[in-house]
This record gives C-alpha cells, structure tokens and sequence, in this order.
C-alpha cells in the first residue's frame, strides 16, 4: 500500500453513506474546519492532532472498512493499517482531494489486502455460480410479488442477498461491494483497485449475475 | 411466444445478417450499461428490440435488475462507533513507531 496520492482523485462517497465528524475529540485544539493547521500538526507529528484525526475519521473509515470485509476483526486490522500508513505519508498528501477522501483510500486499499492475503476457505470459482448463455436463453418466468422495498425488509431476503455476496471470490466481492453497496462508479473502483474500466465492467457483471443465480430461490417461492 | 422462439432462431440460422438483431449473449453484454443509462441509442434500441422478442432475456433481466436493487437496498449493518480500544491501539502504535 502507498500512501501518495494517486490520480485520478477519487470522488467523496455518496452522501448517503457519509458519517458526520461529530465525533471529533471534545476539547482538542483542533476542529474540522481547520484541515491547513491540521495538517500542518500531523506533519510536525503532534500526537494530539493524530489522536482528533482517528477520532474524527475513525467511525467512518471504521463502517465503511467492515462493509467491504463483512468481518469485524479485519475492518479493525485495516483501519489501523490504514491510519498507521497515513502517519508514514502525510507529507506525500497534496490536498488534491480532502483528508478524509485521502483517508478513505487507504482504508479501502488496507482493507482489500487483508482481503487478499488471507485465504477464503470457501469461496467457489465464478465459472461455478455463472453459466454462459449459448443460443437461446433458457430462463424461467419470475414473478415478484411484492416491491423490491418491501422484499429487503424481510429478513430472510436480507440474509440471502448477504450470503450470495459472501459466496463471491474477493476479486468479484470487493467490485459489487464497491459499485453496488458503497456507491462509487467504475470509474472509481477502477482506480481504487488499480484495474481497467474494462476489467471491473466484466467482475461486476459476473458478480451480479452470481448474485442473481443465488437469489432466484427467493423468487420462485414468490412465483404463483 | 413461439412464433418469437421461431423468430430468433430464424435470425440465427441467417448468421443474424438480419439488421438489428443480435443473440442472447450479445445483449447479456448490455445490461449493465442498460441499467445504468449508459448505452447510446442505437445500442439501446438493439438491445430493447431483443427484449420484446425474447421473453428468457426479458425474465433474465427482470430477475438480474431485482437482483441489484436488492443489493442496493441492502440495510447498512455497518453504521457502529469505532471502538475504543481500537483508538487505543493505534496511538499505542502510533507512540511505538515513534520511539
């Protein structure tokens, strides 16, 4: 992992899964709207800036690092990778993008290699989850009974659409998490991941064509 | 529907030289530039015209469209305050690698 900026600068997450920085450190000297002078004590070392930035970025490097791993245990080994990397680097941080983008970066980049280091005791090939369509498609008619809303608010669908996602490999794991869960466009996942525009296309249409095979036992119950 | 069927495998067995056809495969390569609004329109008509022909690729992007507003849906279980001992750690850490 590096901790240098890397373009293109990576777009802020959709708003809807910011967390506010209300949880910045009561009583420090340094407050959110000060990234300069923060920076500047982050640079001099000064441990009380340290401390404010992981208090006021934690939870959300934190949320968004357990959400891609689904393991509480590497979402908290990640982010002390990532905020540990983040101390070797701030003189490399050229405030093309915020500190808390920067920091989510990394973040992202620590939690998918832990993701890649450690060996998935269960993870099944993509060739296993998705057939190739030859000549005519051969496809049941679903029904859905109820909106997609209303389908998410049972439980049952909500453990399946986990499971189907915790079944993919890492590489295909990590691109449906990013496109479809945190938001970002391929653009972005591209470069998070360092891959091509082109790759993440084909990752992300097996993964969520894997989903759907894997949620198909949800829609023939609900078929009449 | 099988009048449809007979159709499709019609323009297959002209080796699809009929204009704006194309196979089931050909159009699963569409569909997430379809989802996302991204095809031009020419692309955009092919692929829908083999949709109303084809009622698998109909139900399949139904079933595929479900399977990504499912995911999209999905509540956030990751919403939680970092905890504190993980705080403590990484200034432990941080103190440590100063030293």
């Amino acid at each position: 992992m590096t901790g240098t900026e890397q373009t293109p600068t990576l777009a802020a997450p959709p708003a809807e899964h910011r967390i506010a920085a209300d949880d910045a450190c009561s009583g420090s000297a340094h407050g959110p709207g000060d990234e300069a002078q923060l920076l500047r004590s982050l640079r001099d070392g000064d441990r009380s800036a340290f401390e404010f930035l992981v208090r006021s970025h934690g939870n959300y490097l934190y949320n968004a690092a357990r959400r891609i791993t689904g393991d509480d245990a590497e979402a908290r080994d990640a982010v002390q990778d990532a905020l540990l990397a983040a101390l070797r680097h701030f003189d490399d941080f050229e405030g093309r993008s915020s500190l808390r983008t920067w920091l989510y970066r990394l973040a992202v980049n620590a939690t998918l290699m832990r993701m890649r280091t450690r060996r998935r005791r269960h993870e099944v090939s993509i060739e296993e989850l998705v057939e190739p369509v030859t000549g005519i498609r051969e496809e049941p008619e679903w029904h859905f009974a109820e909106s997609a809303e209303a389908s998410i608010a049972r439980n049952e669908v909500r453990t399946a659409v986990r499971a189907g996602i915790d079944q993919l490999g890492d590489k295909y794991r990590e691109v449906l998490i990013l496109r479809d869960i945190q938001g970002h466009d391929t653009r972005e996942v591209a470069a998070l991941l360092g891959e091509t525009e082109a790759n993440i296309k084909v990752r992300l249409h097996r993964a969520r064509a894997a989903l759907k095979k894997a949620l198909e036992p949800l829609y023939r119950e609900q078929s009449p | 529907m099988k009048l449809r069927k007979w159709l499709l495998k019609l323009a297959y067995a002209m080796d699809r030289t009929l204009p704006g056809l194309i196979t089931c495969a050909e159009a699963e390569q569409f569909i997430d530039d379809y989802l996302d609004g991204r095809l031009a329109e020419r692309e955009r008509t092919t692929f829908e015209r083999h949709i109303r022909l084809c009622p698998p690729c109909q139900s399949y992007l139904d079933a595929y469209r479900r399977s990504v507003t499912l995911t999209r849906l999905s509540p956030d279980d990751a919403s939680g305050a970092m905890p504190e001992e993980l705080v403590q750690a990484i200034l432990a850490a941080r103190d440590k690698s100063q030293h």
